[in-house]
């Protein structure tokens, strides 16, 4: 008999007393427990990240986005229940509905932001056809959603939301990240191999390439920051980010050196490449490889990958959270929030969480409608010749650091399961102050003279004469006169 | 590459991310504010409606009180979509009795109101011929309500679905009831209504004495059938009416 907490026992009990064995009576009750919250959250979740992505991308691209009101829901229902009527009837029952004191304004506020949109993409999801095209192998096809779907939310096991207020909490926890999100990249390539379409099958290949080049930046910059907090588990990766008093962001990772901002940035860019984000989403692509891995998929099955790339995201965002901003710290002062009685110290707590990550989610938005995409090579360049050396850099740097401020960060104190004490700023203020003005000034003169003697990176002339006669393109203003043109 | 290279790519990269960056902020901002170059120039078109410039080639319209019936926009038209019959009253002057623009024809040049010598015949700002448009909650079709302006008279909202969904008929095409129904509309309209293929204009004498004859034709029907129903009530119950 399995267990899944006390609502499933419950619920295995009444199954039980309706003639099904023990057994499946258990499996049936951890089923509905755990599908109840995937359908009633998770996929509205989606809905509503997606909802976003649309709204800034209208926004950012002088238009509205999303415009679906729900007009045309309250017309849809007056006339199915008054079928009989004549036209104007109807019409006219829509018109006293729709002027209704109430309604009038919720539907005028709905059609304002376009929030039908949400639920008419969802309801669009779950009535399309669910289709394998023929010659596939459709063991592996159907799988393939699954493990897209395991691999993303089995990273949620260990992303901690408050002391103590986490699925589990491994010693390996970082550890454990990498192997999970790993099955994320198996799932893209089953799934491009197995549609027997040879765009799906680029598009895995390109994706699973991507994903593979990208772990090693974001291997070393995890790698970096556990050597820095001195643990791989999550909570205790927070726990070293304490500060006392009110300036306590002072105390996370992305201000400690200005090598972990260098990190965060490489690990930011990773990320983005890790679930094929724009700029790197050369996994699909409507003008060469039609929708990549999941051009054969219809209905729930996409919207599966589409939710678990939403999911993705979040993750790589809860991650960056974690390492760098502090988890589920406050940037005004811990104290005040630990003091709070248990259910508000860790709703608390999770409120900070999520809207750390989703800040983070939110600025990937904003990063797919700004930028263009690369190519694959230039992708693949920018992995290895880019941040690669600069992670290294950033973890090397980070570990003579670390040597040379020999008052490594303390450890953190366990009681009673939660943690409840954290050393204070590892370095000291006067180390964190002397490392951001030896290594912010070595940054400044790098990129002085970087501007003022390095080559820029030569444009075939072809291109630069097509796109500078245009005018679509301008190089970057030289040095001197105005950096940002 | 020299090490230098190297760090100017990275410098140019985040250049230029910063530069575009800032630019959809700023297109964002400026939209969610909905002032500034970012604001979207989209508007909410069927609450909200542009104004329209001067000189738009909308809808032709022909007063048919100031039409002399001289035929000029029929020669100026390119592709002969407008047709009219008019007639001489006691004075000597030519009225129209109808004037016909087969819309599915029009290109919308123009070229009749420049022709048009008493300034009867021009184009109107109004462009929109959904026959779903919703304007005062109930479906209609602007070709119709114009004609409903030139009948000088309010109609019922049954009225008007029945008569849009005549309207759209040619005359031969129409059944006999809706021949008594628009000889009642006529009744109380300025003039009759005759129909082309998209159907609009006024009703020939003709028109007049055969709807006349038709409601006749079917009032006696009625009136037979009442009493033939009268009879067989009697004959069925003899008892009740004894």
């Amino acid at each position: 008999m399995i267990s899944f907490g006390p609502a499933s026992d419950a619920l295995a009990l009444w199954f039980a007393k309706q003639g099904v064995t023990e057994s499946v009576a258990s499996w049936l009750a951890v089923l509905i427990i755990v599908c109840v919250p995937t359908l009633c959250i998770v996929f509205p979740i989606a809905g509503i990240a997606q909802y976003f992505e649309r709204k800034i991308a209208g926004y950012a691209q002088r238009r509205r986005g999303p415009m679906v009101g729900a007009d045309g829901v309250v017309r849809l229902v007056i006339d199915l229940s008054l079928f009989w009527q004549p036209r104007w009837k109807r019409q006219k029952a829509q018109a006293f509905v729709q002027g209704l004191p109430l309604v009038k304004p919720l539907l005028a506020w709905i059609r304002k932001w376009g929030l039908g949109a949400i639920a008419a993409d969802g309801v669009k999801m779950f009535l399309k056809e669910d289709m394998a095209p023929a010659g596939a192998n459709r063991f592996l096809f159907r799988a393939a959603t699954y493990l897209a779907m395991t691999g993303s939310y089995l990273a949620y096991v260990v992303v901690p939301f408050s002391q103590g207020f986490h699925i589990a909490d491994y010693p390996v926890g970082a550890l454990f990240l990498g192997a999970v999100t790993g099955l994320v990249a198996v799932s893209i390539l089953q799934a491009g191999w197995s549609s027997n379409n040879k765009w799906s099958h680029f598009g895995g290949i390109r994706a699973v390439a991507m994903i593979v080049s990208y772990e090693t930046p974001i291997a070393l910059c995890v790698g970096a920051v556990v050597m820095w907090s001195g643990t791989m588990s999550l909570q205790g990766i927070v726990a070293a980010q304490y500060a006392s008093g009110w300036c306590s962001f002072l105390g996370w990772n992305v201000f400690q050196t200005p090598l972990m901002l260098l990190l965060a940035g490489v690990y930011y860019i990773a990320g983005l490449a890790e679930c094929n984000r724009v700029p790197f989403d050369l996994s699909e692509g409507e003008s060469e490889i039609v929708g990549g891995f999941h051009t054969e998929y219809s209905g729930l099955r996409w919207g599966l990958f589409f939710i678990a790339e939403y999911a993705d995201m979040m993750i790589v965002g809860a991650l960056f959270a974690t390492m760098f901003l502090g988890g589920y710290q406050s940037p005004i002062g811990e104290e005040w929030i630990v003091a709070l009685p248990q259910p508000w110290e860790a709703i608390v707590h999770s409120c900070i969480m999520i809207a750390k990550f989703v800040g983070s989610v939110g600025f990937m938005m904003w990063i797919r409608w700004t930028l263009p995409r690369f190519r694959i090579d230039q992708v693949m360049k920018l992995a290895w010749t880019k941040l690669v050396p600069l992670a290294l850099f950033g973890l090397f740097g980070l570990a003579v650091t670390q040597w040379l401020a020999s008052n490594a960060n303390g450890v953190t104190e366990i009681v009673h399961g939660r943690y409840v004490s954290a050393p204070v700023v590892p370095l000291g203020a006067i180390g964190v102050g002397l490392s951001w003005i030896v290594f912010g000034t070595v940054a400044v003169v790098l990129v002085v003279l970087a501007r003022r003697y390095g080559e820029p990176r030569p444009i075939d002339p072809a291109v630069k004469d097509a796109l500078v006669g245009s005018g679509t393109w301008k190089p970057v203003a030289p040095a001197g006169k105005d950096g940002a043109a | 590459m020299s090490f230098l290279g190297w760090v100017r790519e990275i410098v140019d990269g985040v250049d230029s991310f910063r530069i575009g960056m800032g630019l959809t902020a700023r297109y964002i901002v400026e939209n969610l504010a909905d002032k500034g170059e970012g604001a979207a120039p989209t508007i909410d078109y069927p609450t909200v409606k542009r104004e329209l410039p001067d000189g738009f080639r909308g809808h032709l319209f022909n007063d048919v009180d100031k039409c002399t019936l001289c035929r000029m926009c029929q020669r100026a038209c390119p592709i002969d979509c407008i047709s009219m019959e008019g007639e001489q009253n006691e004075n000597n002057k030519f009225r129209i009795s109808r004037y016909d623009i087969d819309i599915s024809k029009c290109i919308y040049c123009g070229l009749c109101t420049r022709a048009c010598p008493t300034g009867s015949l021009r184009m109107t700002k109004t462009f929109e011929v959904d026959p779903k448009n919703t304007e005062n909650g109930r479906g209609g079709r602007f070709l119709f309500r114009m004609n409903a302006e030139q009948t000088r008279r309010r109609m019922t909202s049954d009225e008007v679905d029945r008569l849009n969904a005549i309207t759209c008929r040619k005359s031969d095409d129409l059944s006999d009831d809706d021949r008594v129904f628009l000889a009642e509309i006529e009744d109380h309209a300025n003039g009759t209504i005759l129909f082309g293929r998209y159907g609009m204009g006024w009703y020939v004498p003709e028109e007049k004495a055969r709807v006349d004859a038709i409601r006749a034709e079917k009032k006696r029907l009625k009136d037979e059938a009442a009493a033939k129903a009268a009879a067989e009530a009697a004959q069925a119950n003899p008892e009740a009416s004894a």
